[in-house]
């Protein structure tokens, strides 16, 4: 190397945010508000017509399906990651790897439509246990599905296909790691602020940025954005403070606060959707499963032909609740709970039990 | 969208196999550019896809850099995973132990820059390689040299987190892993580049141990034993033996005779690259400004390097 080529090359210093534009995180997973929207239409489109091609294939009338809508997609979707706590708490394991995983699952949810997947239950559980991995975090299958009601074999066929739906990036950046950094860093850039005051604005921020999973944050916004959106959450003031300490030129320091300004708004009107909602989605999500479809239509048609003979009783007594509701081990809400804390009660009786039961009458 | 991916490239012929993959090289279709695909074997690892390739595919999707290889694409065939890599043909090992070839200084400082400048890269973005040998570091037809196999690379840790000190080949393995320890830095990388950087010179390995015990009696040897002294906490690691023996560190003229042809500069990088303090030796940013590298005689242009095939 000669020291012309040196000091031309000096010039060229690669800084944190060029650093920043090489990773995965921006390059693929990195959206305007347009792009995000576009993006969730056509998965959409996608779901729609994957219901449609199904129905026709099996003969039935797509018609018969409620097609749900982007917005409905997205409120189960975030509504599943809001369930992902349960499981993050059985496993016992670090926020870094808790937010790997949400962050896979809303990436997964991106690409794919809830109406292609419709047990989002098994992608949550795939996500997770490919974010054990990918953090250095590992669990063996077996110890994995007994602590969290999972079952081994769905999560084995679905780790390829989440993989794929991440286009195999497996870093996920979170805020947390940018948090922390400004925690030690507000520190020493405002030394008079006491340490009393700096460690419940860690605390509260902490709190946001896990909030900021239920919000497109994650696509619009870089980490530290969102780090200093969940700051300004909580205390404005100091991190505004901090902000002026670290930013000299008001240009830079207008723009970055108009920018996590943005993501404040976001973070602060995270409205968490009713029960009653999900339940909605949940029933109309099972709508479009052909396979559950064709299973009722087989159960209401063997209820018609057994009306008034014997065959009707013994029905009954198989399954004694409307076989819609039996069917709803996956995208319920209810045993989305349940399944989180399997491991609690440590009796493997919710999630994976209760799939079974549907599968059995889906049989019958 | 995975068929597609796979339809990308053809696989010709079968070029090796390790314990968790075949290699195979192809072309990429539409460029005609030669590629390597490795496919992971299935079957060896129950718990779904094995972690090496886990690491690999992570660390590999987040570095661009002229000297780490590059992944091209990923697909899966059934139940089998395939990476497709640039094709690179030769490594550091087949050349220096190709007797054949005669390596002059500036080819040695070729390799030793771009082997920094690849791993100054991982370290910036926050990557420990963990498996760094003459072996791992490939020769493109070009002459470019590549860090690969990243199936043992991690995030640098939080400061709480315990990582594994069973990482890196043992002749390369840095005196803090020899001793257990359980919080470690990029330095381990740095030492096993130095180690490197030795073979380069003696076209032998520098501290060949036969098992754990040994190597860390051939590295003190090497290096001379260090005291409490000189490295605070050294004794308290978990693995650190009972006895050692005491060998004084070497003096400059000793170096000087076991590396003959090296200059100044270079022993003076060398013996940065391989303080056993790891807290005292270098980083690789230091390392790429070391006057080493800006003496003369220059690093060898690529097209005059030995090991190219184009």
């Amino acid at each position: 190397m000669t020291s012309a080529t040196a000091s031309s090359k000096a010039t060229k210093t690669v800084t944190d945010d060029d650093i920043y534009r090489q990773s995965s995180q921006f390059k693929k997973w990195s959206f305007t508000p347009t792009q995000l929207a576009a993006r969730r239409l056509q998965t959409n489109t996608n779901g729609r017509e994957f219901v449609k091609q199904s129905f026709l294939a099996a003969d039935l009338d797509p018609a018969m399906a409620k097609i749900l809508s982007v917005d409905e997609e997205l409120t189960m979707v975030n509504y599943m990651c809001s369930q992902s706590e349960g499981i993050a708490q059985v496993l016992n394991l670090p926020s870094k790897v808790k937010a790997t995983a949400v962050l896979f699952f809303k990436k997964f949810f991106l690409i794919n439509s809830v109406m292609v997947y419709s047990d989002p239950v098994k992608v949550l559980h795939t996500c997770f246990f490919l974010a054990t991995k990918a953090e250095n975090h590992f669990f063996s299958i077996n110890q994995f599905c007994k602590y969290t009601g999972a079952v081994a074999k769905d999560v084995l066929q679905l780790e390829f296909v989440v993989m794929q739906s991440m286009l195999f990036s497996l870093s996920a950046q979170s805020a947390y790691t940018p948090l922390h950094g400004f925690y030690l860093d507000i520190q020493t850039s405002l030394p008079h602020v006491p340490a009393s005051t700096v460690g419940s604005l860690y605390d509260g921020a902490r709190k946001y940025v896990s909030l900021s999973f239920l919000t497109d944050a994650n696509f619009l916004f870089t980490p530290p954005q969102i780090s200093l959106a969940a700051m300004m959450c909580t205390n404005s003031q100091i991190t505004e403070q901090y902000l002026r300490v670290k930013m000299s030129d008001p240009a830079q320091f207008n723009l970055t606060t108009k920018l996590v300004q943005e993501c404040v708004d976001m973070l602060q009107k995270v409205d968490k959707p009713t029960k009653e909602y999900v339940q909605e989605i949940g029933k109309k999500l099972r709508s479009c499963d052909v396979e559950k479809t064709k299973a009722r239509l087989l159960k209401r048609k063997l209820k018609e032909q057994g009306e008034g003979d014997a065959k009707k009783q013994k029905l009954d007594s198989e399954t004694p609740q409307p076989p819609d509701m039996s069917n709803s081990a996956s995208t319920e809400p209810a045993s989305a709970e349940a399944s989180a804390s399997a491991s609690a009660s440590t009796t493997d009786a919710s999630a994976p039990a209760s799939a079974s039961a549907s599968a059995s009458t889906e049989q019958s | 969208m995975n068929d597609a991916v796979m339809a990308k490239y053809t696989k010709d012929k079968k070029v090796g196999e390790g314990t968790f993959a075949v290699v195979y090289v192809g072309k990429q279709v539409k460029t005609d550019r030669k590629i390597a695909i490795k496919q992971i074997k299935e079957g060896e690892f129950k718990d779904g896809v094995d972690m090496s390739a886990i690491r690999e595919i992570k660390f590999l999707q987040e570095i661009r850099h002229a000297n780490v290889i590059e992944l091209i694409d990923v697909f899966t065939a059934g139940p089998r995973l395939s990476m497709v890599l640039e094709f690179l043909p030769t490594d550091l090992e087949g050349l220096i132990k190709d007797t054949k070839i005669l390596f002059r200084l500036g080819d040695v400082k070729a390799w030793m820059l771009m082997a920094t400048r690849g791993l100054h890269h991982c370290h910036r973005l926050q990557i420990l390689h963990r498996d760094l040998k003459p072996n791992n570091l490939l020769i493109s037809p070009t002459g470019e040299l590549k860090i690969a196999d990243f199936g043992l690379a991690r995030q640098m840790p939080n400061p709480k987190d315990k990582m594994t000190p069973t990482v890196v080949t043992r002749w390369y393995r840095a005196p803090e892993l020899l001793f257990g320890a359980r919080y470690y830095t990029p330095a381990v990388d740095v030492w096993s580049l130095g180690l490197i950087f030795a073979e380069l010179m003696l076209r032998l390995p520098y501290c060949p141990g036969e098992d754990d015990i040994d190597q860390i009696d051939k590295t003190f040897r090497a290096f001379g034993t260090p005291t409490e002294e000189e490295w605070p906490g050294l004794t308290s690691l978990p693995a650190y033996p009972k006895t050692v023996n005491k060998y004084p560190h070497p003096s400059v003229q000793e170096l000087k005779m076991r590396f003959s042809a090296a200059t100044e500069n270079g022993l003076e990088l060398f013996q940065a690259m391989t303080e056993l303090n790891p807290a005292d030796r270098v980083s690789c940013e230091e390392a790429l400004t070391a006057d080493y590298f800006t003496e003369f005689p220059r690093p060898t242009k690529l097209a005059e390097l030995p090991g190219r095939t184009e």
